[in-house]
């Protein structure tokens, strides 16, 4: 398939990260934090240290995939992160199964897990196949409906362009908003404000105008 | 003063250059990439006639336009569409007004590449065979004449010393070149949807892109402009460089040619079929039937000489007698 | 301006004319041939063979498988029933094309040899056969009795031989509808016969015999020699119009100028 794989998925599972999906967890506190990292199932975990000080960069981005190559300042093998910061989880991979511990300084149990996300958390995800997708919590009540429209390249012709840029949904008992429509390309942003493990599923295809010429 | 001369006028001289110089159909291509685009030329001309020929000094001419005739132009086209990044944005940013990391980006959204691989379409052939009445080649050549001894002749030869192809020029085609193309494009697109089903990401990806159609994006990638003509001169002179690709298919064709063939040994008289009774005094052996053959008296070529002056080709020789 | 100019020389023409004496001796030496009586041992006549006389050899000897001779036909004079066999020779022959450097013209013919003329010295021998008393009186016999009329010619092992030495001065012609090229005699001269009402005469038949019998078919080829000496096929030539003299005879040459057309 020349078109990239990459960009067909059509579910989606905050608990097991693939590709056209990410994870952004905040660090206020300082210190030093250890990463566990899960690429994609059957592979072998790794780690990485993460400082959280004054001076860090705003967001640390981790392909779980690969293991992490040290990129500047500080003593090697060490990441720094501001404390305002976020870490950016992502796996660029269609094998899915991709997760993060995250252990701090002291204690053999993770204080973070990525397969239950918390308030604060925020999954996105870029659903391309156009049609209409069920969003719900697997550890709350919460659901959502998302419509991915069929981009007619007709009206790209007539000068329309799609809609880019994030599509916000909080997720809390409820999802606000319960439903919405997006066009393909854009991102789903759900800012987490209670336990959470979401799924996206493709519930009915939109196969576009039948025979239009391309 | 020799004992034998010959002058040959320019005007004569080219008459028998247009016998030897046409040539069957002689194939050549060649092809480069540009950017995203790879463009090739599957083309065959023949050299028709020879033009104005003006003698220079003693022994080289130049012969200002060796027509040619085109058999066949066909252009070919490969698209390697570029990777083009979707969904790589900020997702949640700092507020310009926050006491720290002001406006600094905290969750960037990873996104995705379309055509991210090396999806190649193509390569598509259109033939141009009907613009060939519109393109025009201009070849021009030096040559140097000379005398050799060729089994049983004298032979004046003329050999390439030089020769010239200009960028090929394509007059107005009246809209048919566009047409061409465009339906070239066309089909290629249906041809790679024909085997890549996936409509609905093919078309998020044109949504994505801006295009209508896989066509038109494909004609983007062309970056043909407002004038196809000079598009695909440029092409064909200056990337692929169809003048050294004319001039490698023909140089062969045009490097020797025979022009004039002196019998050497010359005979004097022709082959004489006689009878034997018509004749006496046979030298030995003496002949076996009641007819036989004489053969013709002959002599050979001396100090033979060829060289152009104004406008004539002179050739002299003295006979071995 | 012409196509295609031609030109050979006179002393190229006479280094030629010599060459064709030693490789076809055929084209100078012309032979009405004499019979030789072939008889068994008891005597009688078992046939004939030619006996080819001539009053000079022809040497060297012609290459393999070329002959000496050419045959005439043997004469007949009015009185004598039996036909003559007799030989004439070419020794010689030397061209001239103006201006003159190759023959010393007898005074009769006018020398110095004019504009676009060529002149022509040849030696020729004779030999005739003398006729025996008994081929004429009655019908005589020979061998065994067989008539010497039954003979095809003259049975003879000799002939009586002579030189004249010939000059000619003569131009070229072209038939405007034809093109063809002819020679013309403008003069001939034989050296020294006497009497000189004989020499005349002779002249005179010679004259008339190259007039109204060898040149009207000797059409020189002018217009397709220089073409096939190049080796050009399918072109149609044609003499260059509008010139003074085409062919001409001028500085020791033969010229031709020539159009083509190319097919």
């Amino acid at each position: 398939m020349p078109v990239t794989s990459l960009l067909t998925r059509t579910s989606f599972d905050s608990a097991s990260l693939a590709s056209q999906a990410a994870i952004a967890h905040p660090m206020p506190q300082t210190g030093r934090w250890r990463l566990e990292a899960h690429g994609p199932r059957g592979s072998a975990p790794w780690v990485m240290d993460i400082v959280v000080r004054d001076g860090g960069l705003p967001r640390v981005a981790v392909d779980l995939a690969q293991p992490a190559t040290p990129t500047n300042c500080c003593d090697a093998g060490e990441t720094p992160l501001s404390p305002g910061g976020m870490l950016n989880l992502n796996l660029q991979s269609d094998r899915g199964g991709g997760f993060a511990l995250l252990y701090g300084a002291t204690g053999s149990d993770p204080v973070w897990d990525s397969r239950r996300l918390g308030p604060g958390d925020t999954y996105a995800c870029m659903p391309l196949r156009p049609g209409t997708y069920t969003v719900a919590n697997s550890l709350g009540p919460a659901k959502a409906s998302v419509r991915v429209t069929y981009p007619d390249p007709r009206a790209a012709a007539a000068g329309a362009r799609l809609a880019s840029g994030p599509a916000p949904i909080k997720v809390g008992q409820t999802m606000d908003p319960g439903e919405q429509t997006i066009d393909p390309g854009q991102v789903l942003v759900f800012a987490i404000e209670t336990t959470a493990q979401l799924t996206l599923v493709l519930k009915a295809p939109d196969d576009g105008p039948q025979q239009a010429p391309r | 003063m020799s004992d034998v001369s010959f002058d040959v006028s320019q005007a004569a001289f080219k008459a028998v250059y247009n016998r030897v110089v046409p040539t069957i159909s002689l194939p050549f291509d060649g092809s480069t990439s540009v950017g995203p685009i790879w463009i090739g030329v599957e083309a065959a001309i023949h050299v028709e006639s020879a033009g104005d020929i003006t003698f220079e000094d003693s022994d080289t001419f130049f012969l200002k336009e060796l027509n040619i005739g085109w058999d066949k132009l066909v252009l070919k086209l490969g698209f390697n569409i570029p990777p083009v990044h979707i969904g790589k944005f900020c997702l949640v940013r700092m507020p310009d007004n926050a006491p720290f990391l002001a406006g600094e980006c905290l969750f960037e959204f990873p996104g995705g590449t379309l055509f991210g691989g090396n999806p190649d379409i193509g390569p598509i052939k259109i033939n141009l065979n009907a613009i060939i009445p519109y393109v025009v080649s201009q070849i021009s050549g030096r040559f140097q004449i000379s005398l050799e001894k060729d089994s049983s002749f004298l032979s004046l030869k003329a050999h390439s010393q030089s020769l010239a192809v200009a960028p090929i020029a394509i007059s107005d085609t009246f809209g048919k070149l566009p047409l061409l193309i465009q339906a070239g494009i066309a089909d290629a697109a249906a041809s790679w949807i024909a085997v890549n089903p996936q409509a609905w990401l093919l078309d998020a990806a044109l949504g994505i892109l801006g295009f209508p159609t896989l066509g038109s994006l494909l004609l983007d990638l062309l970056d043909i402009g407002p004038d196809v003509q000079i598009w695909l001169t440029d092409k064909l002179n200056w990337s692929i460089g169809i003048q050294n690709l004319i001039y490698n298919a023909i140089l062969d064709s045009v490097l020797d040619k025979t022009l004039f063939k002196i019998p050497d040994p010359y005979g004097f008289l022709p082959t004489i079929n006689a009878s034997v009774s018509d004749y006496g005094g046979f030298s030995d052996p003496q002949p076996p039937g009641p007819t036989t053959t004489l053969a013709p008296p002959h002599a050979d070529i001396l100090n033979p000489t060829a060289a152009f002056d104004a406008n004539t080709l002179h050739i002299r020789f003295d006979l071995g007698v | 301006m012409a196509d295609l100019y031609a030109a050979i020389s006179d002393d190229a023409v006479n280094r030629i004319i010599e060459s064709l004496h030693v490789q076809a001796p055929y084209l100078f030496n012309y032979v009405a041939p004499s019979i030789k009586l072939q008889t068994d041992a008891q005597g009688n006549f078992t046939g004939i063979v030619d006996n080819w006389l001539t009053c000079s050899d022809v040497a060297p000897d012609p290459p393999a498988g070329i002959p000496r001779y050419r045959r005439i036909p043997p004469f007949q004079l009015p009185g004598i029933a039996v036909k003559l066999p007799c030989s004439i020779q070419v020794i010689e022959v030397k061209i001239d094309f103006n201006p003159s450097d190759q023959v010393t013209l007898p005074a009769e013919l006018i020398p110095p040899l004019a504009e676009q003329r060529f002149a022509i010295e040849a030696v020729v021998q004779f030999g005739l056969a003398c006729v025996p008393a008994a081929a004429v009186a009655g019908v005589p016999t020979f061998g065994g009795g067989i008539p010497v009329t039954q003979f095809p010619v003259l049975p003879v092992d000799s002939l009586t031989c002579f030189i004249v030495q010939i000059f000619a001065v003569g131009h070229l012609t072209v038939d405007p509808a034809s093109q063809q090229i002819r020679m013309e005699v403008d003069g001939l001269e034989i050296l020294d016969v006497a009497p000189s009402g004989l020499e005349e005469a002779i002249e005179c038949y010679l004259i008339a015999m190259l007039k109204g019998a060898i040149l009207p078919g000797l059409v020189l080829a002018l217009q397709t020699v220089p073409i096939n000496s190049l080796g050009l096929t399918a072109v149609t030539p044609t003499l260059t119009a509008g010139l003074p003299n085409n062919p001409a005879i001028e500085q020791n040459e033969l010229r031709v100028w020539l159009d083509l057309a190319f097919a």
